[in-house]
């Protein structure tokens, strides 16, 4: 029997975001799973279930975490695919419901990659490499440093073979930006010009300081339950009506995976699921590590055609009064960077209509949230409903 | 990654390659000037990276033989920011992904530029080889029909 619309996210909370000095991942993780169950009304002691990810240096996160709750779960685990990771945390939530592990299950992700890296000036030069361990063939050698550089690749390619332009990568950058504006808790608060963009601080070409997304300390958390019980409680219960993923485990090098991504096969996966279509997604929240990602993802969910998502992002469809409101919180380019769990918060917050009008998406009943990462080919999606 | 000095020296070493048992016979190739890679008797494809049976096929057959050394750019990034200090007198500079005549990719850097030279994405390019030290050489790749 089908999982879609039988589990709901019931709660959803960030800690704080941005520079939270003195605070380490593991307590930014347990600030925003205890705000979480209180927006979902519950006690404590009615979680059973720890599933989330921290920084990839902490041994047993999951444990970590749950111990400083207080509480013992029926089943717990940390994930370990990057970016895609926190999307499949929902839906194994929903998957362990399923098989009777455990009924309440709490879900998240936490960084301190802001404090890291800003204790001294070696550890922001080498912050921005990558925080894992040396990969025999990852290039170091020739100079190749860091995940800008590998989804530059991509970018660069995209550029070659469909032409797309600086500019189109900006028009991304400016719509989050713009939507940061309107969040209070975003990290970045100053507005955005096309020529502050395209004036920014080269970094790795084709991408400036202003295509990559932040160092962030922070987490969020989603408290995931059936939705007979999410109906129980005070606020709207979310459905989680479709999720997919895939993995392009072969590599970011082989056949053209930077072009065609990992998200084509994951997005169809989770709107069969759900039973709809493109057309039917009222917002998106999308893993936007990098603006070409958010390029490459248009495509690759279907909103528009392959090698159309520069103009699809140009013509202002991302904004919030736009044909396709993306990453109305302002995104890891803007708000803060959680691996793709803060995308999952606000579309939370938008079917749920928390917001006012000033940063409500009119009438959203239906958000597609996708989560990438795990060496750059790994990718996950969900769709949720409004209960 | 840490950056690492060495005695007195105030520029820090470059990163060397990750040499181990499997990985060593392609620095070995690129130290004596003939770069070669993973070949599978079984299907006939080069590939990379090295592994004990073959990514296509799974034949265990596997011998290392010499590549052409020329192929293309599949695509490349220009490293404006320093992220290692070793690298900081070479900014900016473009590293590849290479496609092999033969089929496999990787990454490497391109070097011999002409001062304001751009590089693009399907540009023919061809192994040149640079020593790190005595024992230690690196394939990189410039475009072909550069001058020497
Ligand atoms: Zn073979």
């Amino acid at each position: 029997m089908s999982l879609s619309n039988r589990y709901a996210i019931a709660g959803t909370a960030t800690s704080r975001l941005g520079k939270v000095p003195g605070v380490g991942a593991i307590s930014l993780m347990t600030e925003a799973m205890r705000s979480c169950i209180e927006d979902a009304g519950i006690d404590r002691s009615e979680v059973d279930g720890v599933i989330c990810r921290g920084p990839d240096d902490v041994y047993g996160f999951h444990q970590r975490v749950a111990e400083r709750l207080g509480i013992n779960v029926g089943f717990s685990t940390t994930m370990d695919n990057g970016g895609a990771s926190q999307i499949m945390s929902v839906a194994l939530a929903a998957m362990a419901i399923d098989a009777g592990l455990c009924n309440v299950v709490l879900c998240g992700f936490a960084r301190d990659a802001w404090s890291r890296t800003h204790r001294s000036e070696e550890a922001r030069v080498a912050g921005r490499a990558a925080s894992v361990a040396r990969y025999e063939w990852g290039g170091e050698e020739f100079g190749m440093f860091g995940a800008p550089a590998m989804h530059g690749f991509g970018a660069r390619r995209h550029m070659a073979k469909y032409g797309t332009t600086k500019e189109q990568f900006g028009a991304v950058s400016l719509a989050f930006r713009e939507h940061a504006l309107r969040n209070p808790n975003a990290q970045m608060k100053k507005p955005l010009t096309m020529q502050d963009y395209l004036d920014a601080k080269p970094i790795v070409d084709p991408f400036s300081m202003l295509d990559c997304s932040l160092r962030s300390d922070a987490a969020g958390a989603m408290l995931v339950m059936s939705a007979e019980r999410a109906r129980d409680l005070a606020k709207t219960p979310v459905l989680i009506s479709g999720f997919g993923t895939h993995n392009n485990t072969q590599g970011w090098f082989v056949d053209d995976h930077m072009l065609t991504t990992a998200a084509a096969p994951s997005s169809k996966k989770a709107y069969a699921m759900a039973g709809i279509t493109p057309a039917d997604v009222d917002t998106f929240q999308v893993y936007d590590c990098f603006t070409y990602m958010v390029i490459a993802q248009l495509e690759d969910y279907g909103f528009c055609a392959k090698g159309e998502g520069g103009a699809f992002a140009a013509s202002g469809a991302l904004a919030l009064d736009g044909a396709l409101p993306t990453n109305t919180a302002g995104g890891q380019l803007s708000e803060s960077h959680a691996e793709g769990v803060l995308q999952i918060v606000e579309a939370v917050r938008q079917v749920r209509h928390d917001y006012g009008p000033e940063r409500q998406v009119k009438d959203a009943n239906i958000a597609m949230v996708s989560g990438h990462g795990g060496n750059t080919v790994c990718h996950s999606s969900m769709v949720l409903t409004r209960g | 990654m840490s950056i690492e000095t060495t005695g007195e020296r105030s520029a820090p070493r470059p990163p060397y390659p990750v040499i181990t048992d499997e990985t060593a016979p392609f620095w070995d190739s690129a130290h004596a000037r003939a770069l070669q890679l993973p070949h599978c008797r079984g299907c006939g494809e080069f590939f990379f990276p090295p592994a004990e049976f073959c990514r296509f096929c799974w034949s265990e057959e596997i011998s290392w033989d010499q590549v052409a050394g020329t192929g293309k750019i599949f695509s490349f990034v220009t490293f404006q920011r320093m992220y290692n200090r070793a690298f900081e007198e070479l900014l900016p500079y473009h590293v590849i992904v290479v496609e092999l005549d033969e089929g496999p990719r990787f990454m490497s850097r391109l070097t011999g530029l002409a001062e304001g030279e751009i590089p693009t994405v399907d540009a023919a390019v061809e192994v040149v080889y640079e020593d790190l030290d005595e024992t230690t050489t690196l394939p990189l790749f410039r475009l072909q029909g550069a001058a020497r």
